[in-house]
């Protein structure tokens, strides 16, 4: 299951940047917990990938899981041992690009114990720092 | 439900920079409207709020709320509810409140939550309890307003669902919400089917030997025979070319 749009209007996109904290999917929506992301960075489809396979493992059937972000921004890249210019290089993969404060993803249906241990083994399988949220935390 | 108390002081201190110097004092900027003539700028404690929003009635519960001195210079109090609560999300801090004055006599529309009671028979069949609608919309008097409504969902199957019509109210509680909207629901656990990597034709040569529990067909083995005997004439080909290149 490759994330990735069906269809886009463009190829290629320019690198943009990643200021501030996020401002939208700041709160868990869906499901009882959820991993919130600490730092901004691009997440990669196959590292989205591989956090889900872990989470699907680990709860083994149970609960229902949420993938809060989607990898909609193509990345080129040129091929190794080549001269700069010619243009830009080919798509080579797809990013989430994820700001402080974004929910990634969120789980129902599963203790707390048991959600903070799948969530930690997804974590480990994102390059940047996050965190188990829950609902029902407040102040 | 349980009546909360909370002490509010008049806030001089306004806009950002403002709300910020209180915050650093630990102190939430907050607005009282409501029941009034005019809307006015309070400062609540921040312990004080925790403790209140993580009280029985949560973000829902009826406050007693003393504004110790106003603009007159009196002591002001108002039964309020929280209105709305900003929220710092990665800061995990309450950045100002709202608070809504009401009166005790007039129905009010606000929000409750929705909890489940008991284990769905469908859960233990394997199925997974989905809590779809969390907060229910009531219309009841102030007095009237449950912490919570409980669902009994112990005789939940898996495929059925707990709908708004079906959840019985608390006496002199209306329910606004659609009748047909879902609050609960077991469905099956989707099964995933992981796909076994496809080892490229030439890897699998060069693995040679057939995996366990694979017996190679007589066709197959005849053609492998005939396959080395081609590779074997192609070889002495190749080294009567080589000698010949040595003896010119």
């Amino acid at each position: 299951m490759v994330l990735q749009p069906k269809k886009t209007k463009y190829r290629k996109q320019q690198r943009g940047r990643m200021k501030g904290n996020e401002t939208r999917g700041l709160s868990v929506s869906f499901g009882e917990y959820g991993l919130q992301a600490l730092a901004s960075a691009w997440i990669t489809t196959s590292q989205i990938e591989a956090a889900r396979v872990a989470i699907m493992r680990h709860l083994n059937r149970r609960g229902k899981v949420w993938i809060r972000i989607f990898p909609d921004k193509p990345i080129t890249k040129k091929p190794a041992e080549t001269r700069m210019g010619k243009g830009k290089g080919a798509p080579e993969t797809w990013v989430a690009v994820v700001r402080r404060g974004r929910i990634l993803f969120e789980i129902e249906g599963v203790t707390e114990a048991m959600a903070q241990e799948t969530l930690s083994r997804a974590a480990s399988k994102l390059n940047i720092k996050t965190r188990f949220v829950s609902r029902s935390r407040m102040i | 439900m349980e009546r909360m108390k909370l002490k509010a002081e008049l806030r001089d201190e306004r806009g950002t920079r403002g709300a910020k110097r209180l915050r650093r004092k630990g102190v939430v900027p907050a607005v009282l409207y409501g029941e009034g003539p005019e809307s006015m700028a309070i400062g609540v404690d921040t312990k004080d709020l925790s403790k209140v929003l993580r009280g029985k009635g949560g973000e829902h519960a009826i406050i007693d709320l003393q504004v110790e001195k106003t603009s007159e210079g009196k002591p002001l109090k108002k039964t309020v509810i929280v209105k709305e609560v900003q929220r710092d999300h990665i800061k995990d801090i309450v950045l100002h409140v709202d608070f809504a004055a009401i009166s005790l006599t007039e129905k009010l529309a606000t929000k409750v939550a929705v909890v489940d009671s008991g284990e769905a028979v469908g859960v233990t069949q394997g199925g997974i309890l989905e809590h779809i609608l969390r907060e229910l919309n009531i219309e009841c008097l102030p007095a009237d307003i449950p912490e919570r409504i409980l669902v009994d969902v112990s005789g939940l199957m898996i495929g059925k669902s707990i709908k708004v019509g079906d959840i019985v109210s608390p006496p002199d509680v209306k329910i606004l919400n659609d009748a047909n909207l879902i609050v609960f629901t077991v469905s099956v656990p989707k099964v995933e089917v992981e796909k076994v990597e496809e080892v490229p034709a030439e890897e699998a040569a060069a693995a040679g030997a057939p995996a366990e529990g694979e017996e190679k067909k007589p066709e197959e083995e005849k053609e492998g025979a005939k396959g080395k005997e081609k590779e074997g004439a192609k070889g002495k080909e190749k080294e009567q070319q080589k000698e010949k290149g040595k003896e010119k």
